[in-house]
């Protein structure tokens, strides 16, 4: 079974490069809010892809992998603690629903990108010891949603399509 | 895709409309530019007054903030990124500009009672 532990691993490498490539393009789009560390969520698509085609385990090691990649490779101290607690809040809850299956990845998708956006507020509300940073929420959660909408949509088409090139 | 994403989608957005509503219904009068600098209350100033406000942090890495017309901003950073520089103005309470790589935290607070008025300890 070697050929398929090979395989597998140069798949999840793959996707993680595309992550990383996905977070970088996203922090080239800036959004007028304070909040450091607010992106678009649309790297969450690799996440999910993993979390439908291999399961939580995998999931959370490419998870792993692609944010300490990117807060080395273009963040900073900062931006790593960002990263993981938004990222720990939206797996936590898109492995729940997923394992639940209380909805599709579109559902999936939407509750990972709002739950990410929600943890970047709380690392952001503690760093400025303030509940003044919860005036962002609105505008968050509607973010979070639209982005984890298409996000949702597009990986529910690519996973069909991943699955049929991974098992070829 | 199914119903039920539909429907949390848009509950999730008329949650959000909502509270930019309830926001603005109980938004507080901006009153003064409260920065920090490398976690530590760097200064306090009234956002009527225009300011120019040059701040070197610990590493040597300098921003400058401006106040002016009830608006702040920060005209230079010399970080990498610039992303406090390109944020544009704030003027409205709770609202926050962050230079992360520096350390420096803009925020607009209502009075100036200091950083500890939100959470009680």
């Amino acid at each position: 079974m070697m050929q398929y532990r090979v395989k597998r691993i140069t798949f999840l490498g793959l996707l993680v490069t595309v992550g990383i490539l996905l977070g970088y393009l996203e922090s080239l789009i800036v959004l007028p809010i304070g909040i450091p560390g607010i992106k678009l969520g649309l790297s969450n698509i690799i996440t999910v892809i993993i979390l439908y085609l291999f399961g939580k385990s995998d999931a959370m090691l490419v998870l792993a992998v692609r944010i300490l990649l990117s807060a080395f490779l273009f963040g900073n101290g900062f931006s790593l603690v960002y990263s993981l607690c938004g990222a720990v809040c939206s797996f936590i809850i898109m492995a729940l629903i997923y394992r639940l299956d209380l909805f599709s990845v579109v559902g999936v998708s939407i509750l990972g990108g709002v739950m990410h956006n929600i943890g970047q507020l709380l690392v952001a509300g503690i760093s400025v010891m303030s509940f003044g940073v919860l005036y962002y929420m609105p505008v968050l959660l509607i973010s979070g949603a639209i982005a984890g909408m298409i996000v949702g949509v597009m990986a529910d088409k690519l996973i069909i399509r991943l699955e049929r090139i991974y098992k070829s | 895709m199914r119903k039920k994403d539909i429907i949390l989608f848009f509950c999730i957005i008329v949650a959000g409309i909502l509270g930019i509503f309830i926001g603005k219904l109980y938004q507080s009068d901006a009153g003064f530019v409260h920065i920090s600098v490398d976690g530590s209350e760097y200064g306090v100033y009234s956002i009527n007054d225009a300011n120019v406000v040059e701040i070197t942090n610990s590493d040597k890495h300098t921003n400058t903030v401006m106040i002016e017309n009830g608006c702040v901003y920060m005209k230079s950073a010399d970080c990498p990124d610039k992303i406090c520089v390109k944020q544009g103005v704030v003027r409205h309470a709770n609202e926050i500009i962050c230079c992360a790589p520096n350390r420096v935290i803009v925020t607009i607070i209502q009075n100036e009672e200091g950083e500890y008025d939100a959470i009680s300890r």
